[in-house]
């Protein structure tokens, strides 16, 4: 099957002067990086503490990814725009823009109804919309550095609970070279009146983006939260390791939803965004839950594994996955699920979908330990392949301690042949509609699993992802 | 009507079809006869333009020339193939397909109707109960594979010209071969035409008046 040019919608470059500054992993990038947010030294610890544990660290190479490493000591770990902006209102008009041609519009007048959103625009947030409203309700939503400035005491009892600095390679650069990125925090009883939404984009060349993203839910709260994610379309590959971590205490409830659509390279494999992330939620109260849902379509390399540690005797720990790879984009992407708590239980639903001459493998880990009596574990990953060159690989790991902790696991692999593509061409439909369409039934237990506004926004991707991939 | 000229045919390098010419007039059925390998399948797939076949000549139907378009291009102007032996699809519902070929080929009526006529497509031609629903011949037997061929093929009568038929009763018990006949007549009756390949004896003799041989093409 021939590839053809593969249109990539978001790929276009905002033209406004950047401070690219930092270059290399090492102490004066740190403290650079710490200087400029004005970090209380705690912090600065905590970064120099990453990078000194780097020191005994490697990347890791046990992932179907086939890459060249970045060559860490030549990126920008900092990169915002020369103007540094007060309020919304100072924000230059190209970058609205760009955010608006994305569909993210940030004006008071022209904001997504009944969403919130925290613009990255590279290194630092640009922005908050709803903001105010959400201060009555006493939810905390703001970017990284503004919750290190106002919530000190938030930060610093959670940062790195979830995911210490040393948890792996790209978390420690992480835990080192962060710039910005998202806080929420829902008090005790509060439900979030508003889908809260982080719009991630990188613009500037040379440069990584090294977010961190951090959700308290306290007791008997909910929140609904996604991320979305583009770049534009460039020659080198751009470096994306960023941090999520998720707190759910007693009965709380997180919905953590993500559309990642970073550049995946042209056809040949050349440009794209390695997306190399740590995402992790710790179900730590009693009855607590979260659920993460993604749909992965961008990339050259994707490396993820949102997880669940199920602490809290009854939490609930699910993983709703769409993952689709095509031209040579590789994705090695999947879940772990932890069973510490009696009682807890989780859910996997995986689909994989790759296409062209590209790689998806789903990797999972379900863990039942000593103490999850009761536990229980419903894994589903399908994946299928369309053409003749496409590969898929199923690694589901499990790791049972408890001989009352139950593990179910079924998985299915198809392939959409030539023959079949074919034979829907006889019926009238071109090769796009026709794998978009097979691509949609495959993908419907997953998408409805969606918040409302985001599955259109879903369906929508997926057809795009399918435009001009299956010649 | 469709008229071939010139054309050769090759998958890979192995030259399969060599210079074939021959015109069907509106309203006429052609029987294409030869032995096993002789091709005929493969002219079939040539006008559909199935992407693995190298095609120089000439096809031509009524609304232009087929031999540089892609195959849905060719199904959405009026060519219609029955498989010989249609794949499964997994992921997509019989259903979903009516949809989407309503779509693609601006069939005409609401979702509801389609689903109410599929369904009696279905009843007619005897597949069973919830067909619809099922994942696109998923578990189907040979016979009602091809049962599903004739109901898109009733389905889109309306907007077929050439008709391309690759052994459409193999498999099909006696009473449904009558159906086969009706979908001819009903295809001539429409001034479309239609293109048979059978090992069938009795459909043989009924569409002898005009035949094509290629055993030595």
């Amino acid at each position: 099957m021939n590839e053809l040019e593969q249109e990539y919608t978001a790929g276009f470059t905002t033209n406004v002067e950047s401070e690219l500054t930092g270059r290399g992993l090492n102490e004066s990038t740190v403290r650079l990086i710490s200087a400029k947010n004005n970090e209380p030294d705690w912090l600065l610890e905590f970064r120099l503490d990453a990078l000194a544990k780097l020191d005994i660290m490697t990347e890791p190479d046990w992932a179907e990814l086939k890459y060249t490493r970045p060559d860490y000591d030549n990126i920008y770990y900092h990169s915002r725009p020369k103007k540094q902006f007060k309020s919304l209102d100072e924000v230059p008009q190209e970058i609205l823009d760009d955010f608006e041609k994305l569909g993210i519009p940030l004006h008071e007048r022209a904001k997504l109804a009944g969403v919130a959103v925290d613009a990255v625009f590279d290194s630092v947030s640009i922005g908050t919309t709803y903001k105010e409203k959400l201060a009555e309700e006493g939810i905390i939503f703001c970017s990284f550095n503004e919750a290190v400035q106002h919530h000190p005491e938030l930060v610093k009892e959670y940062v790195g609970s979830v995911v210490p600095q040393g948890d792996n390679w790209f978390a420690c650069i992480n835990s080192a070279v962060f710039s910005d990125g998202s806080f929420v925090y829902i008090p005790e009883g509060k439900r979030c009146p508003l889908e809260l939404s982080t719009y991630f984009r990188i613009n500037s060349a040379g440069s990584g983006q090294f977010e961190r993203t951090l959700i308290i839910a306290d007791k008997d709260s909910y929140v609904s939260y996604l991320e979305g994610c583009t770049a534009p379309q460039r020659d080198e590959n751009q470096l994306h390791a960023a941090v999520v971590e998720l707190v759910a205490l007693d009965r709380a409830e997180i919905k953590y939803s993500t559309v990642q659509n970073w550049y995946p390279g042209n056809e040949h494999g050349v440009g794209g965004v390695y997306n190399f992330v740590t995402k992790r939620a710790q179900c730590r109260g009693v009855q607590s839950r979260v659920s993460w849902t993604q749909v992965e379509t961008g990339s050259a390399i994707t490396w993820k594994y949102p997880s669940c540690i199920l602490q809290g005797e009854g939490s609930i720990g699910e993983f709703y996955s769409v993952a689709v790879t095509k031209g040579h984009q590789q994705a090695d992407t999947g879940t772990k699920m932890i069973h510490i708590g009696a009682n807890s239980r989780s859910k996997i639903i995986s689909k994989g979908i790759s296409i062209g001459n590209s790689t998806m493998t789903y990797r999972g880990l379900v863990r039942m330990n000593p103490g999850a009596k009761n536990a229980r574990n419903y894994t589903q990953c399908d994946s299928l392949m369309i053409g003749n060159n496409s590969r898929s690989n199923t690694v589901p790991y499990t790791d049972c301690r408890n001989d009352t902790a139950q593990i179910e696991h079924e998985a299915t692999t198809g392939r959409v042949s030539d023959e079949e593509l074919y034979y829907l061409a006889t019926r009238g439909l071109d090769p796009e509609s026709a794998a978009s369409a097979i691509v949609n039934g495959f993908c419907r237990s997953v998408l409805n699993t969606l918040p409302l506004e985001f599955a259109a926004e879903a369906n929508k991707l997926l057809s795009v992802t399918m435009e001009g991939s299956i010649g | 009507m469709i008229s071939v000229e010139k054309l050769s045919a090759s998958i890979g390098d192995k030259q399969i079809l060599n210079n074939i010419s021959f015109t069907v007039e509106p309203g006429e059925c052609l029987l294409i006869t030869g032995p096993n390998g002789s091709g005929k399948s493969t002219l079939l797939h040539t006008i559909m333009g199935r992407p693995d076949i190298t095609a120089t000549g000439s096809i031509k139907i009524r609304s232009g020339e087929l031999i540089d378009i892609p195959c849905h291009e060719r199904s959405q102007a009026g060519v219609f193939m029955a498989h010989q032996s249609p794949p499964a699809i997994d992921g997509i519902n019989t259903m979903t397909l009516f949809k989407e070929i309503q779509k693609v080929q601006n069939v005409a009526g609401s979702t509801s109707e389609l689903i109410k006529l599929t369904k009696s497509l279905f009843n007619w031609i005897g597949l069973p109960e919830g067909w619809e629903k099922r994942q696109f011949n998923n578990g189907a037997s040979g016979g009602e594979r091809k049962k599903n061929e004739l109901t898109q093929a009733v389905y889109l009568q309306g907007k077929t010209q050439v008709l391309l038929l690759d052994e459409p009763d193999s498999g099909l018990e006696q009473s449904s071969r009558q159906k086969i006949i009706d979908l001819i007549q009903e295809t001539k009756n429409r001034r479309g035409c239609v293109l048979l390949v059978t090992h069938d004896k009795e459909l043989q003799e009924l569409y002898s008046a005009n035949k094509l041989d290629l055993s030595n093409a």
